[in-house]
């Protein structure tokens, strides 16, 4: 009885092994005939030259559009989170209260994100310190929605009589630099003072319901920058004038953004300047 | 150069090393693509969406000796979607009609030369993604239990248990060659 399992046994075997062999052979002959086109790798390399131009361009973009999202959820929705969007995501969040109340505490939120900033409890054309300081987690993500890279920014917000002001600063990420951040070219005016170069713009933010179709003006406008879109859930859609200063000192990212305002570029930039000139 | 310094190469935006890594997997690739998908046209698509990933998520390797186990991921769980997509678009009886045919001559007539070949590719192809893909990976890339979990994201059990089930589906599938059905009923035995 032993005998026959055994023989039972070791014939399967043989069996097995035959038919493994037989379609590792014939996988592997089949496979032979098979070589890569030319093509392809010229179609490869074609959707990394797109990804890689998107992600130049988002780098662009990110800057001042991150800034006006962050701005416009805490100025105008009261919310407390933004995201941009694209190749790199940049995700911004901060508590609904102030972290610290009055500006004698700047140094507090400072040693809290780990560095130093340059700001002032209130400005010469009369906007003042007006809604405390917060502490944001920023957090920029791939495009497979895992993290990169993570700190801590400060915001401040100021008001001037029916206008309000957001002043945020953060460091620079890694994936970004100087010069790529300032590549983008549709600012309205751009000048220098003592080595630091502050970009102007105001642009058109629009905010629409959810089933918003983005039409192909908007797209012209998006492309150009000058055009924002966020869909915010509700039922209307409204246009305003969203205004950013933006400049680098330190390896530290600051801007003042602002919705219809009423105060003029040479006003935002002056405010930008008194700010950089005057670190602290 | 070696693989891991490309990889390392790579990890640091080195596009060259990228180049010289298609030009080492391209075809190794493109002909797992192939077995697993049956279709040419869909393993160049999975080939290409396969390198897009590599170059983009390169950063998430956390170890250079890991490349390849983490490559040929990217290509099974991008076969898995793309074969999935071609189901959904292209219904199962109108497989048979898109040969994707050139001048007469099907990719097929051109990869496949032999009855033997047609049979074998046959009952591959008639498996389930799941063990088509165990079956692949053991078969053609001689890959062990523990490399194909790895490339699974599965147990070593899971990949015993497949390859076992797949086995006896192909031995099943093949069985007429081995000669004939009426030893069928005994081989069934054996394997119970």
């Amino acid at each position: 009885m032993k005998k026959s399992v055994n023989f039972i046994f070791c014939k399967k075997r043989k069996e097995w092994d035959r038919m493994d062999a037989e379609i590792a052979e014939v996988l592997g002959s089949m496979s032979k005939r098979i070589e890569a086109s030319k093509e392809l790798k010229g179609r490869i390399d074609n959707r990394l030259g797109t990804f890689m131009k998107e992600e130049r361009s988002m780098s662009r973009f990110n800057m001042k559009k991150v800034a006006i999202g962050v701005a416009a959820a805490c100025l105008l929705a009261g919310m407390v989170c933004i995201a941009g969007t694209g190749i790199k995501s940049y995700t911004g969040s901060t508590s609904v209260r102030a972290d610290y109340e009055n500006f004698t505490d700047l140094a507090k939120a400072e040693e809290k994100v780990g560095y130093r900033i340059d700001a002032v409890e209130t400005f010469s054309n009369g906007f003042v310190l007006d809604g405390g300081i917060r502490i944001s987690d920023e957090v920029v993500r791939n495009q497979a929605g895992q993290k990169e890279e993570t700190q801590k920014g400060i915001n401040l917000k100021y008001r001037k009589g029916e206008d309000d002001v957001l002043f945020l600063v953060r460091k620079l990420y890694s994936c970004e630099s100087e010069a790529m951040m300032f590549e983008y070219s549709a600012w309205d005016k751009v000048e220098q003072e003592n080595g630091i170069t502050f970009y102007y713009s105001r642009d058109t933010y629009k905010t629409v319901p959810d089933d918003y179709e983005i039409t192909e003006e908007d797209k012209a406008g998006m492309e150009s920058g000058k055009l924002q879109i966020a869909y915010d859930g509700g039922q209307d859609t409204e246009v305003q004038q969203a205004y950013y200063v933006g400049w680098i000192k330190d390896g530290k990212v600051y801007s003042i953004n602002g919705f219809d305002l009423s105060i003029s570029a040479d006003e935002m930039l002056g405010m930008a300047k008194e700010v950089a000139g005057c670190g602290n | 150069m070696e693989k891991t310094e490309l990889v390392r190469q790579l990890k640091a935006g080195d596009k060259a090393a990228f180049d010289a890594l298609y030009e080492k997997y391209k075809n190794i690739l493109l002909r797992m693509a192939y077995l697993v998908s049956g279709q040419m046209d869909d393993a160049e698509d999975i080939v290409q969406e396969t390198f897009v990933k590599c170059y983009l998520h390169i950063g998430e390797l956390k170890k250079e000796e890991g490349f390849q186990p983490w490559l040929f991921q990217i290509l099974y769980r991008t076969a898995y979607r793309q074969i999935k997509k071609r189901k959904r678009e292209i219904p199962d009886e109108d497989v048979g009609m898109r040969t994707d045919a050139t001048d007469g001559i099907t990719s097929l007539d051109r990869i496949i030369r032999t009855e033997e070949e047609q049979m074998v590719y046959s009952a591959v192809q008639a498996l389930d993604f799941k063990h088509r893909a165990v079956v692949v990976m053991f078969y053609y890339n001689e890959m062990s239990m523990r490399e194909i979990a790895k490339v699974l994201g599965c147990t070593e059990g899971t990949v015993k248990s497949r390859l076992f089930t797949a086995r006896k589906k192909l031995r099943k599938s093949l069985a007429w060659k081995e000669g004939g059905g009426e030893d069928e009923k005994k081989r069934e035995l054996y394997l119970l």
